[in-house]
């Protein structure tokens, strides 16, 4: 029997919002646009918004009219990602088996370590205040034998939730849920089952898997079969090793200031510095994308012979690949590093990199304590000249 | 140019000399063997500018004479011949080889763009063979691959007093081997020698316990022994300090069973060489921990060693033990370190061959 938690971030964007703007705490929040963005979709609206009947990939324009005094904010995207990467940094600290399944959900396999805790639900909550103590908002967690059911569970007491589906309790949680809320039953398939007159799970419970097969297709058929009985086999697949990491800066008009750029390629190196450390690899290439005003893209690399992770050398390659590009009005700059690996092989004979890390080092610490970009270098800044 | 040989001296020489032909160069005259017969003696040659070989063999002399062959075709050739006797001769412009009822006629190359042998003259001290190929085979592996520094691909032979000490790094491990001749020479002598042509010595040594005289001369190093004499082209450069890296005090040491701990290394390899992660070396109240955890899973070996100093632990290049481990020659090694600082591997009961490498910062 294998322990699955299923980790849910409540009402993410919105929560985050709050997080920095106390001030919209207990408001109905709508992320997605402005009021008076005429083209914009709600991406999360907050639970006080929900109650106005307001939800995700719902045009602003609607839910203005449905929610009037609502506030609108558009979206942090940058800002999520990183809180999110903080969420995600807490998992490993939980289980060495982590499959994200978005930047607010992830699956955790537990199995073989519930003998760490006194109880499924005191394993639950540890992590629950691990995520508030850490980032200040509220997960809703879902323990169960297998990922399906898992997913059931954390979305049952949603929010800051925390239920345990134990085996012995599963046909019973089942047998009432509406078939919509199997995986894999969209809007047709629930129209489908529904003119079946299979309307519940226990609905389903009657039939063989032939006959489910027959009637919805074979592959729909077995597995409504078997989520119905409570079966999901489906492993916890650890998402892949990242392969690169970059930034890139589209601008709202062409640029042709070299000046600009370099400060472009700064910034954009000590963001991608930063999260290269964040994550604790050194890499061994680093490559920059430059758009010209006709959409032409070009990518240039270099691969060193040792590895690095601070933001000098990555900006000092960028801007030697940058140097040896024809420069033509530039409509987007981006920055990429590639080539990974765990930890940094010293140098017997040179102690170069040890400042270059040193100052990093301290910058993180900085950044981490209070916000990312809250200590950069120089070079970031616009100069007098320009 | 006419003469007499047993085909099996033939091959003994070429089998020496061809290890100097050059692959594919422009100067044909380089991928050719210069054959040159005198009084009884054959003289064979090949010279790719890098290393030059010289042998002889005995021959019966019927006119003097000199002509370059295709080094590959004339060696795979005289391999191939059933007979011991062979004849080679000059014939129109060709060289034949006949050999029982069997004549093959090969063009020749010609000798006129043919590199002078690179002379050295200054004898600096000998050594037996089985001591040059310990000190080629515990140094040579730790240079380094990297192009943008020679230095680094090329092994330190330095003549100090009364022995031999070579030296190669790629920068991030170091390997020190040494050797007494019971001779002494007055100055102190630097030089840095390709390491391909290192190892191309090594597999020409006959490892008879015979003598090797050592010369130099202009950017050359040559090494005779018998009747051969392997001259290579030296690295220009200055080679680090190596003393300053090689000869530092780390606090914690242990002591363990080389085959025990290569094997280890080896078991942790397996978990680690996918993603290039390092290996874990912890040192806590005698117990030793050998450990590694990659996206593969995870490895974790205890012993219980002989500690001095305080618990230390730190993470290195499983690679660049093992490489070290494999070439040493002791029962016992001793692996010395200390936080970031350079960790120093050797045998437990000699100072001849010493390692260095550096940790990693994880």
């Amino acid at each position: 029997m294998r322990t699955i938690m299923h980790v849910d971030m409540d009402a993410f964007f919105a929560a985050v919002e709050v997080l920095d703007h106390p001030e919209y705490a207990g408001q109905p929040l709508i992320i997605g646009g402005r009021k008076d963005s005429s083209r914009g979709v709600v991406s999360t609206a907050s639970y006080e918004a929900r109650k106005f009947g307001v939800h995700s990939a719902m045009p602003i324009a609607k839910a203005v009219v449905l929610c009037p005094h609502g506030i609108f904010v558009p979206g942090r995207m940058e800002r999520y990602q990183e809180v999110s990467r903080q969420v995600q940094a807490i998992f490993p600290q939980f289980s060495p088996i982590v499959e994200p399944l978005s930047i607010d959900e992830a699956f955790l396999d537990m199995t073989g370590c519930e003998h760490f805790y006194s109880s499924l639900e005191h394993m639950g909550q540890s992590l629950k205040r691990k995520i508030r103590a850490e980032t200040g908002l509220t997960a809703s967690v879902g323990i169960a034998p297998n990922k399906f059911l898992a997913k059931l569970a954390s979305d049952w007491q949603k929010p800051d939730g925390l239920f345990v589906l134990r085996p012995q309790e599963v046909a019973g949680f089942l047998r009432d849920l509406p078939v919509g809320k199997l995986w894999g039953v969209g809007k047709k398939s629930q129209a489908l089952l529904h003119g079946l007159n299979l309307h519940y799970v226990r609905d389903i419970l009657p039939h063989s898997e032939a006959w489910l097969q027959a009637k919805v297709g074979s592959a729909l058929g077995s597995q409504i079969y078997h989520l119905a009985r409570g079966i999901d086999e489906r492993p916890v697949v650890p998402e892949q090793q990242a392969q690169s990491i970059g930034h890139e800066l589209t601008f709202s008009e062409d640029v042709d200031s070299f000046p600009f750029l370099r400060r472009q390629l700064a910034e954009l190196s000590e963001k991608v510095g930063w999260r290269l450390r964040e994550q604790d690899f050194y890499a061994k290439t680093v490559s920059i994308k430059v758009r010209f005003h006709d959409f032409r893209t070009i990518t240039r690399s270099h691969t060193l012979p040792h590895t690095f992770n601070d933001d000098d050398t990555i900006f000092q390659q960028a801007l030697h690949l940058l140097e040896g590009v024809k420069l033509e009005p530039v409509r987007l700059i981006g920055v990429t590093v590639s080539n990974f690996s765990q930890g940094t092989q010293l140098s017997l004979f040179s102690t170069l990199d040890q400042s270059s890390s040193q100052v990093n080092e301290v910058m993180d610490g900085i950044n981490r304590r209070f916000a990312p970009g809250t200590i950069t270098k120089g070079r970031t800044l616009p100069s007098k000249s320009d | 140019m006419h003469f007499n040989v047993k085909g099996a001296d033939l091959i003994a020489g070429v089998n020496i000399v061809e290890r100097a032909i050059a692959t594919n160069d422009s100067i044909p005259a380089l991928q050719g063997i210069h054959l040159l017969v005198e009084q009884n003696v054959l003289t064979l040659t090949a010279n790719n500018l890098q290393i030059a070989i010289k042998t002889k063999i005995p021959c019966t002399t019927l006119q003097p004479g000199e002509q370059i062959v295709d080094g590959r075709l004339f060696s795979e050739l005289i391999r191939k011949l059933p007979y011991d006797n062979v004849i080679v001769q000059t014939q129109d412009n060709q060289v034949t080889v006949s050999s029982g009822t069997m004549d093959f006629s090969l063009n020749t190359i010609s000798t006129d763009d043919y590199p002078e042998y690179p002379s050295c003259e200054e004898k600096v001290l000998a050594l037996t063979d089985y001591e040059l190929e310990r000190l080629i085979k515990n140094s040579s592996f730790a240079t380094s691959n990297d192009d943008h520094q020679p230095i680094f691909s090329g092994v330190l032979v330095e003549i100090e007093q009364d022995k031999y000490q070579f030296v190669a790094t790629d920068s991030n491990r170091l390997s020190y081997v040494q050797a007494q001749t019971g001779q002494t020479f007055a100055e102190k002598k630097q030089f840095i020698v390709p390491k391909p042509s290192l190892v191309e010595l090594g597999r020409c040594l006959p490892i008879t316990e015979t003598l090797v005289e050592v010369l130099f001369g202009d950017n050359q190093l040559a090494f005779r022994f018998n009747d051969t004499i392997f001259t290579t082209r030296l690295i220009d450069g200055k080679f680090p300090n190596y003393r300053s890296v090689l000869f530092t005090e780390q606090k914690t040491a242990f002591v363990i069973k080389r085959q025990q701990f290569i094997q280890a290394l080896e078991r942790a390899h397996l978990f680690s060489r996918a993603e290039k992660v390092p290996v874990l070396i912890q040192l806590t109240d005698g117990v030793l921990e050998i450990g590694t955890t990659s996206g593969l899973g995870r490895s974790q070996e205890q012993y219980s060693v002989e500690q001095e100093g305080n618990d230390e632990r730190a993470a290195y290049s499983p690679k660049f033990m093992l490489d070290m481990l494999k070439t040493m020659d002791a029962d016992q090694v001793e692996f010395r370190f200390e936080g970031t600082r350079q960790a120093l591997i050797k045998p437990a009961d000699s100072d001849d061959h010493l390692y260095v490498l550096m940790p990693i910062r994880i």
